[in-house]
């Protein structure tokens, strides 16, 4: 393990994938920083860019524009009050404020110097966590994979969107549009009503594209009027931040590193629930709980460190199992299987270096977060109020050409915009898509795992497991009890965070 | 005054949620998959008279549909539960921009091999921002000739991945 990490930091020591993560960090806080427009949005739209790089300039840039996407969030937030992205909410309790006292640079700092903290100290536990993680993932034989697969597809369709229900009819329909094609285990045509240019399936990036980017350029056009900011709030302000400051957040930094990186390595439950995990936390713990909420700096700190530490455990379903836990590292296979690497044991077994090369090169935009965001924090403060005139369009000239230069095929703009749409109606009626999206992602190696199994068992399923495969049989029983536990203790609190 | 409100919403009839709109086209549509289950997925080949072994191609289909089917009767339950108005949502937000853009949208991926890439994204993206609001003819000139000529770039020159060009209808190209 020591060795494949060394060879994978050596890996990603160039010259060209430092300069690339670091400028997907500056395209990440750029989008971040725009209000309405996410960070997962920016990852679906600078998707194919990663195709055509060197894997090891590629997924190092998308990671750039994830971490940086990320920490943008928080810029509009303390500046307006505008949560640049779901993640910096729990920001908007205090970091208005200290602008209002004219401490707006005190609080960017302190935001940036949480972030890069939960960021880097998550991105190290993950590195020294993986291997061993690997090692059993790579004991998984067949039915323990379906129970595997089976159980990360509800829990992610139960825990994003709010109603069970929706997620996991969304859950389905993505089960649904994957099976549209050719079966993984026979190479048999199903759904395709006849029709030649389906024949191949469903393409995974005009999907992600269509639900994750075209719904945010209409939801942006619809509120183009309501986010009229004016340029006077949009410069850091007053001094900066002091060493004592950052001291006396420590335990709140720290508590909510711990927190995000839990949570982060749990299937769908993500930033922003971190987010306002670790604000509480942070509020529970104080002396001065009364003081949350006017201007205080913990309050900063604490959501930021949280959102931040989420980042880097997410990459542990994904590069083991082959899991992503949400859309964004959903986004991150899609590049990583458009470059050859399936996610999953084998990966470790056959690529070890590359996964570390990967897993390094999100240390590397750490530190490059600390130094990108410091030196450009008042250039982003402009970013803010960019005018939406200019930004829609080109968003969406961004999506087509993407889109388009994948395979060159006009269909795929079809698509592109077929599901645009049915996101955008999914979001109003409040369906969430991210279900959608792993259901059609985790449905194929579902098949693929429940066809041996059936053939390992000689078409006696529940004999075979009950007799011969004590480790799913453990699963099945054991798995439902803490994904119940998980999600009636995120319910219990998510309900006692305080109002956005 | 109360029994005026309670006697006209009585007369307006019962008023479909959006939720459940969803859940019974989503119910009919899984229903008609399960359906078309033996139509639809091929059957496997027989060698030396022997058919495959293992999971039957229509398993694992017959499967995911009937879920699909009752996951939809399980919204519909849920939709007559809740009664929410989520419908007026989507026709609030259904404002003229979201539909010019929708349009200006499907406009430009149609029109994107006929009239090549530079000039689809150059109409759209001066269209777009002059209907947004954008009067300044500089702003509006780069980006509706810089950005796309510089994404044009980037792609087929630095990613050598191909753009549609130029308009496909000029003689020669």
């Amino acid at each position: 393990m020591l060795y494949d990490l060394l060879d994978g930091l050596a890996m990603v020591l160039r010259m060209d994938t430092v300069a690339m993560t670091a400028l997907g960090l500056v395209l990440g806080i750029f989008v971040g920083s725009l209000p309405g427009f996410t960070t997962v949005m920016a990852m679906a739209v600078l998707l194919p860019v990663s195709f055509f790089l060197d894997p090891l300039i590629g997924l190092p840039f998308l990671i750039g524009v994830y971490k940086g996407g990320i920490y943008g969030g928080s810029i509009p937030a303390i500046l307006v009050g505008i949560p640049g992205t779901g993640a910096s909410v729990a920001t908007t309790f205090d970091g208005p404020k200290l602008t209002k006292q004219g401490k707006s640079r005190k609080a960017l700092e302190m935001a940036l110097a949480a972030s890069v903290f939960g960021d880097t100290v998550s991105s190290f536990l993950t590195i020294f966590l993986i291997g061993p993680i690997a090692l059993i993932a790579v004991k998984i034989g067949p039915p323990e994979l379906v129970v595997v697969l089976a159980f990360s597809m509800i829990i992610i369709a139960a825990t994003t969107g709010g109603d069970i229900a929706k997620g996991v009819l969304m859950l389905l329909i993505g089960m649904f549009l994957s099976m549209i094609g050719q079966d993984p285990i026979g190479a048999l045509n199903r759904f395709t009503f006849d029709f030649f240019a389906i024949q191949a399936g469903i393409d995974l990036l005009p999907m992600l594209i269509g639900l994750f980017a075209i719904p945010e350029i209409l939801l942006a056009v619809e509120e183009r009027t309501k986010l009229a900011i004016k340029s006077a709030n949009l410069r850091p302000e007053g001094e900066r931040l002091r060493w004592s400051e950052l001291m006396q957040c420590r335990r709140s930094i720290l508590r909510s590193t711990w927190l995000g990186a839990s949570i982060g390595a749990v299937p769908g439950v993500g930033q922003v629930v971190a987010a306002f995990m670790g604000y509480a936390a942070a509020k529970n713990a104080s002396d001065t709980p009364e003081k949350y909420g006017t201007g205080e700096l913990d309050g900063v700190a604490a959501p930021e460190a949280a959102n931040n530490a989420v980042n880097g455990p997410t990459m542990v379903p994904l590069l083991t199992l082959g899991i992503p836990g949400d859309n964004i590292t959903a986004i991150l296979l899609g590049a990583l299987v458009a470059q050859g690497l399936r996610p999953g044991p084998e990966l470790f077994t056959s690529q070890a270096p590359m996964v570390y090369a990967l897993l390094c090169s999100m240390i590397i935009a750490c530190i490059l977060l600390a130094v990108v965001g410091y030196l450009l924090i008042p250039v982003f403060a402009r970013v803010v109020a960019i005018r939406r005139a200019f930004l829609v369009p080109l968003t969406l000239v961004f999506a087509v050409a993407g889109t388009y230069v994948y395979r060159s095929n006009p269909l795929d703009l079809m698509f592109l915009m077929g599901f645009g749409l049915f996101g955008y109606v999914a979001r109003k009626l409040k369906f969430d898509v991210t279900p959608l999206v792993m259901g059609f992602i985790l449905t194929p190696p579902l098949e693929y795992a429940f066809g041996q199994t059936v053939l390992l068992s000689q078409d006696n399923v529940t004999n075979f497991i009950l007799t011969e495969r004590p480790v799913a049989l453990g699963m099945i029983v054991i798995i439902p009890v803490i994904m119940g536990f998980v999600w009636w203790r995120g319910r219990h609190q998510r309900k006692s965070a305080p109002p956005a | 005054m109360s029994s005026h409100s309670d006697s006209s919403s009585a007369r307006s009839g019962f008023q479909p949620s959006a939720h459940l709109v969803v859940a019974i086209i989503s119910a009919l549509i899984a229903a008609a998959m399960w359906l078309l289950v033996p139509y639809q997925v091929d059957k496997p080949m027989a060698m030396f008279g022997f058919g495959a072994k293992g999971l039957d191609p229509k398993v694992f289909p017959y499967l995911v549909t009937a879920i699909w089917f009752f996951v939809s009767v399980w919204n519909i339950v849920e939709a007559f539960r809740q009664q929410e108005d989520d419908g007026a949502t989507l026709r609030g937000s259904m404002s003229g921009s979201v539909i010019v853009t929708v349009l200006a949208s499907f406009a430009y991926a149609f029109a994107l091999e006929p009239l090549g890439f530079v000039i689809s994204s150059g109409l759209v993206v001066a269209g777009l921002s002059i209907y947004f609001g954008a009067r300044e003819w500089l702003p509006i000139l780069v980006c509706a000739v810089g950005v796309p000529g510089l994404i044009f770039f980037v792609f087929t020159g630095y990613l050598h991945v191909s753009l549609p060009p130029v308009p496909a209808w000029i003689p020669g190209v």
